[in-house]
């Protein structure tokens, strides 16, 4: 006995030894595309220089300015809408050859509730559907205009009030026995406005097509039916709205969170449950199987999709909330495509592998300045309510030092929050706040602080899905504040805590890191700069002046006086130095360049989950 | 014996009862679950709509009373973060994943942990036991997601044996979140393997065993171990709870839809009915586990009565 129990302790010490020799001298085995990395246009380069892969591998989006997207304009954006409706995005060729892979795996970063019903969850939680479920509208990847996905034109009346509709005929949804029509509509909206729906917009679609009274969707209504909506024909409908509204193809689009369309027939069919647990749309993707917390795959829908018909066979998300266990998905062979962290990003490509860009930034990034509420919550002794104070604090901040220290230099500086310069309503005038360590110091002592007796102030950082650096630039911007005389009490952590102060209109004296979407000025006024009163969500600037223009922006209809009205509010916020603005980035993602020949959309809001239809597969 | 297990039942109930509470109050200071569950865009209308479904709009004491009330009859509530599905409905999803998973980790345990156990008790104070004692330290220090990252870089990425993650791949799957999780718990039941084989393998019966010319592989797998057996045996039943309760980093790591892996997602949502309902779950797992094991424990050695 004791003779084999040495020979097996000897094995296992060598293979011991084996896999401890083999962590020490990195991957000798390890897999690796065949072809090299895109050369082109990254800042991360491959260090192998292996020649070009046959097939052109994915172009990471390059972050050189970006053209005018028109569709920022209120015109383009569903303003004053055109009769005559634009086409389609448009379909990509066919390329020749067999494509290296059937099946598309995507490893993404969980979405933060799960449920198939996604009116249920709200938020970007339903971007894990937008595979299967299509919207009335889409917004270009590449220009951010609207485009018709099953709504096929469209007509609004002079007082903003009147929309008419044409809908695409004859689209089926995925149990083929129903096709999309104005009851499906009808339907999808009393879920997106239904008591038990969690979508930021519910509140928007009940105002402007909701019944009237306390009570919403088909607790009054029937289901597929509405007083607010006039059936013309199963693929026409008017819309008699309970206010104007001029971005109706921005809310009804893909772009936004919740308006995606379901089956009334198959719900009135089989139930909500079967709904819930096999779940229809008019989508290119079909739902195939889900397992909650881990993966969701679907499958080509149909043979010829009206839209467009995916170059892979499959597509299967896998939720991996780990940063190094995505990473490991795409270096193992598992996942085709991965949400990478910027600090693992170089890794990724030394390996070989590929990083591509969303078309358009994803994500603006700001310091919100807490306590600049309306007289209600406004504390007079509060310094965040001393524009001097926040030009100071402007001042303060080294943002060059910002965008190399953690973004690489990849971070689109930005003058004004809520504004980019794609917005017609953005001035070229307004400029980045220069990084001035004595004007803050001599504003500081303008607003009547004493040499290094600055300010008191809170600053609160926490991480958010897509930047997780908002904690890390928290410390260097904490040290110029200090730097410059502010006595600051950091509170870095997690977000919720932020949230539920702001939510409460409690953030007096408090700075704190922000992110969102890539959103049109409009839609940011009214989600962070303005009143409970006018429907604001997050308070971050309330101004009886901003209240008022935007109000009037809001229910105006003449296309000139709203683009004059957002131009006025963002000067004015400009020159208040509202905010401490930061910038833009892009969505960025790990790709194996053997599989993946493209991969670029707009990811703004929903990261990975969105857009494959599009997604290139490398061919033979 | 059954008036032990009347009593140690009570107790438990009671105990389930303070953690319930406790859980209850410590889940309601981390904040708000409204602010995070809805949208950033919705409106006070909603979040007022939705506070007043959930019930957090009435006193504390009165959502306690009422949680407790439906829990009894069987009724977890309704996942917030998940859209309204029915708690139980969740947990029967997930809980046979971390059933095989700790049950897996628990085998992985006791088949590394008790041979090496007993085979550096025979070779004390030799290089073998030297070499035993390092495993066990590395076990006990290093953490179980870092183990875990190592064993997936090593066997998934680099050799490309074992898949890095999920559950979909059979037993493949299983292998290396098994071992990542169960790896902790080698080293303290190889040390108590080793010393109560040490003192068995010191008594008078096995000296005369070996003096009467009795194999050595007789003498230590049939007498010693044995005999040897009833102290790590206790302690790897209370290992079968703290795995079932402890896959929670785990799960997240390997993409192994459990409990665990619920949990952290409920946490992370502030999804109290799912949060409170996880951790009285556990909590009567291991009140179980130890009933089981105390139990089990005075049936094996005769000497111990209640």
């Amino acid at each position: 006995m004791s003779r084999g129990l040495a020979l097996r302790t000897g094995i296992v010490g060598l293979l011991a030894l084996a896999v401890t020799a083999a962590i020490a001298c990195g991957a000798p085995a390890e897999q690796e595309p065949a072809t090299s990395a895109p050369a082109a246009s990254q800042q991360q380069q491959p260090a192998a220089t292996q020649a070009p892969a046959a097939q052109a591998p994915a172009q990471p989006t390059a972050t050189a300015p970006l053209a005018q997207p028109a569709g920022m304009s209120d015109r383009a954006a569903g303003g004053a809408a055109p009769t005559v409706a634009p086409a389609a995005t448009a379909v990509p060729e066919t390329t020749a050859g067999e494509p290296v892979q059937a099946d598309l795996r995507v490893a993404i970063t969980p979405p933060y509730a799960e449920n198939l019903l996604g009116w249920r969850v709200g938020g970007t939680n339903q971007g894990m559907l937008q595979p299967m479920q299509e919207a009335l509208f889409q917004r270009d990847y590449q220009t951010w205009e609207a485009r018709p996905m099953l709504a096929e034109s469209w007509s609004v009346s002079a007082d903003g009030k009147e929309w008419t509709i044409k809908l695409r005929e004859n689209v089926p949804f995925h149990h083929e026995t129903d096709t999309f029509g104005v009851s499906d509509f009808v339907f999808s909206f009393q879920l997106w406005s239904h008591p038990e729906a969690k979508t930021g917009f519910g509140d928007f679609w009940h105002q402007i097509l909701g019944p009237e009274g306390e009570m919403r969707s088909w607790e009054v209504e029937d289901a597929g039916t509405a007083a607010t909506v006039t059936e013309v024909s199963d693929n026409e409908m008017v819309w008699n709205m309970n206010r104007p509204e001029l971005w109706i193809p921005f809310y009804a689009s893909e772009a936004t969170t919740d308006p995606l369309i379901y089956s009334l027939d198959y719900w009135q069919t089989n139930g909500e449950d079967a709904y819930a647990a096999n779940p229809v749309g008019t989508g290119p993707w079909r739902h195939v199987s889900y397992e909650q917390g881990a993966r969701l795959e679907y499958e080509r829908a149909f043979e010829d999709h009206w839209r467009i018909n995916p170059d892979f066979d499959t597509l299967t998300f896998f939720f991996a909330e780990e940063d190094l266990t995505r990473v490991a998905m795409l270096r193992a062979g598992e996942a085709d495509i991965a949400e990478i962290p910027r600090e693992l990003q170089g890794e990724i490509v030394n390996a070989g592998y590929a990083i591509t860009q969303s078309t358009l930034p994803a994500f603006m990034v700001w310091i919100g300045i807490g306590g600049q509420y309306l007289e209600d919550r406004r504390d007079p002794n509060d310094p965040n309510t001393n524009v001097l104070v926040r030009r100071a604090m402007n001042h303060a901040m080294d943002r060059d030092a910002l965008n190399e220290a953690f973004f690489d230099n990849k971070m689109e500086l930005m003058a004004n929050t809520g504004w980019h310069p794609t917005d017609p309503s953005y001035d070229p005038a307004w400029e980045i706040p220069a990084y001035d360590p004595n004007l803050s110091r001599q504003l500081l002592q303008e607003a009547g602080y004493a040499e290094g007796s600055g300010p008191s102030i809170e600053f609160m950082a926490g991480k958010l899905v897509g930047v997780p650096e908002l904690t890390e630039i928290a410390v260097p911007m904490i040290s110029w504040m200090e730097e410059v005389g502010f006595t600051i009490d950091a509170q870095i952590g997690e977000f919720q805590p932020i949230r539920t102060r702001y939510k409460a209109r409690e953030m007096n004296s408090v700075l704190w890191t922000h992110r969102t979407g890539f959103w049109p000025a409009g839609r940011n006024m009214r989600v962070y700069f303005v009143s409970p009163t006018l429907a604001g969500a997050v308070y971050m600037y309330e101004d009886p002046h901003t209240e008022d223009l935007f109000n009037k922006w809001q229910s105006s209809v003449d296309d000139q006086e709203r683009l004059n009205l957002m131009k006025e509010a963002g000067q004015y916020m400009y020159e208040q130095n509202a905010t401490i603005p930061l910038g833009f980035l892009f969505a960025e993602f790990g790709i194996n360049p053997n599989v993946i020949a493209e991969y670029s959309v707009n990811n703004s809001y929903f990261g990975g989950m969105k857009g494959h239809e599009y997604t290139k597969v490398v061919r033979n | 014996m059954q008036r032990f297990i009347f009593l140690r039942a009570i107790q438990s109930v009671l105990a389930i009862l303070v953690i319930s509470a406790v859980v209850f109050a410590l889940a309601r200071v981390t904040g708000d679950p409204v602010a995070i569950l809805l949208p950033e865009d919705a409106s006070p209308a909603v979040v007022e709509q939705v506070r007043s479904k959930w019930g957090l709009d009435q006193p504390i004491y009165v959502q306690y009373a009422r949680y407790i009330g439906n829990f009894v009859t069987g009724d977890f509530g309704e996942a917030w973060a998940y859209g309204g599905v029915p708690i139980t409905e969740l947990i029967a999803r997930r809980l046979p994943n971390t059933i095989v998973l700790a049950g897996f980790a628990w085998l992985i345990s006791a088949s590394i942990a008790l041979p090496i156990g007993v085979m550096v008790a025979v070779k004390k104070d030799s290089a073998f036991d030297w070499a035993g004692k390092v495993v066990a330290l590395i076990g006990q220090s290093a953490p179980s997601f870092a183990i875990g990252l190592i064993l997936m870089w090593v066997f998934a990425v680099i050799l490309g044996w074992l898949p890095t993650s999920g559950n979909d791949a059979g037993f493949k799957s299983i292998i290396l979140p098994g071992v990542a999780l169960g790896y902790y718990n080698v080293a303290a039941v190889m040390r108590l393997t080793r010393s109560s084989m040490l003192e068995v393998l010191d008594t008078e019966y096995v000296k005369l065993a070996r003096i009467k010319g009795m194999p050595e592989r007789k003498v230590i797998w049939k007498h010693c171990f044995r005999n040897a057996l009833i102290v790590p045996f206790t302690y790897m039943g209370l290992i079968g709870a703290v795995l079932l309760t402890g896959s929670v980093v785990i799960e997240t790591v390997f993409v192994w839809p459990g409990l665990g892996d619920l949990a952290i997602d409920a946490i992370r949502n502030r999804d109290f009915p799912v949060i409170q309902s996880i951790v009285i779950l556990f909590a009567a797992f291991y009140i179980f586990i130890n009933l089981a094991v105390d139990v089990a424990y005075a049936y094996l050695n005769p000497r111990i009565r209640y």
